[in-house]
């Protein structure tokens, strides 16, 4: 119930609060390679039995989960458009769960919860694709 | 059924809103954290297109320094022209200004914020210049 009434009340726009001036570089890969670490991370974390190794990985996830969540923010926030989730109307619930679960790795060393995280942002780079995200927002290779 | 009491009142009263005021109003989501504390990156706002504005307000505007993008800033200035300088109300950006804004260029000014719940309220002008 609550997820439908944020569904109806989402706002349409985004006012940045941001002081600098956007490059315009949007991919959804700087997420995912992010959390790849964090599932990595989680995989060495539970095959290793020495704590001070363990206590470096639980440091180590923590960060790059924080990084994971950050990307995901700024795809979100500043590469999607209002005509992106009229093509996509769960766009916003695909963000909003994908930055939640980024939270939920950070706290976790259940290697489902990366996998699941992993398959948002996969959700997040088949909408980028879809609305043009490689041809209009990164760099096409010189020849 | 507590939990959904707030998010539910504050659809009812959006849609009250939106019902009286057409096209008057519009939704805008905050990204990022120069308004803060006032307001916080993921606040969901309703903006008033007809407002009258003045110094201490915080509007919505296209930025001057790329038109497809939308700001969300505080009016700190008045020119003799009419025209608006923003600043933000977070400390790490004291002195730093956008502008001049062209008052044809603000969309409208924040008038409530409905998300999340728990700080549900006017957004009220400042008379606070940290820019």
């Amino acid at each position: 119930m609550l997820t439908f009434v944020r569904r109806v009340l989402a706002p349409g726009a985004t006012a940045h609060a941001h002081c600098d001036i956007p490059c315009g570089v949007y991919d959804p890969q700087q997420a995912r390679i992010e959390a790849e670490s964090c599932y990595k991370i989680i995989q060495k974390y539970n095959d290793s039995a020495d704590e001070l190794f363990r206590t470096r990985c639980i440091a180590v996830k923590e960060e790059r989960a924080e990084l994971t969540k950050h990307h995901i923010d700024v795809m979100w926030h500043d590469y999607f458009k209002p005509e992106h989730v009229e093509k996509f109307p769960d766009l916003h619930e695909v963000c909003w769960k994908a930055s939640k679960q980024a939270s939920q790795v950070k706290r976790t060393t259940d290697i489902a919860e990366a996998q699941k995280l992993l398959d948002l942002i996969d959700k997040i780079d088949m909408m980028w694709r879809e609305t043009g995200g490689p041809s209009t927002t990164r760099m096409q290779a010189s020849a | 059924m507590r939990r959904l009491g707030l998010p539910l009142g504050a659809a009812l009263l959006f849609l009250g809103f939106g019902l009286i005021y057409g096209r008057r109003l519009m939704r805008v989501a905050v990204s990022g954290h120069s308004m803060e504390p006032s307001l916080r990156d993921g606040d969901w706002l309703v903006v008033d297109r007809r407002a009258r504005l003045g110094v201490g307000d915080v509007i919505v505007a296209t930025d001057p320094r790329e038109n497809s993008r939308v700001i969300i800033k505080r009016v700190v200035a008045l020119g003799t022209d009419q025209t608006l300088q923003l600043g933000s109300d977070h400390p790490a950006h004291a002195g730093e200004q956008i502008g001049p804004v062209n008052p044809k260029e603000v969309l409208g000014r924040a008038w409530l914020r409905y998300w999340p719940p728990s700080r549900a309220g006017l957004v009220r002008p400042s008379s606070r210049r940290c820019a």
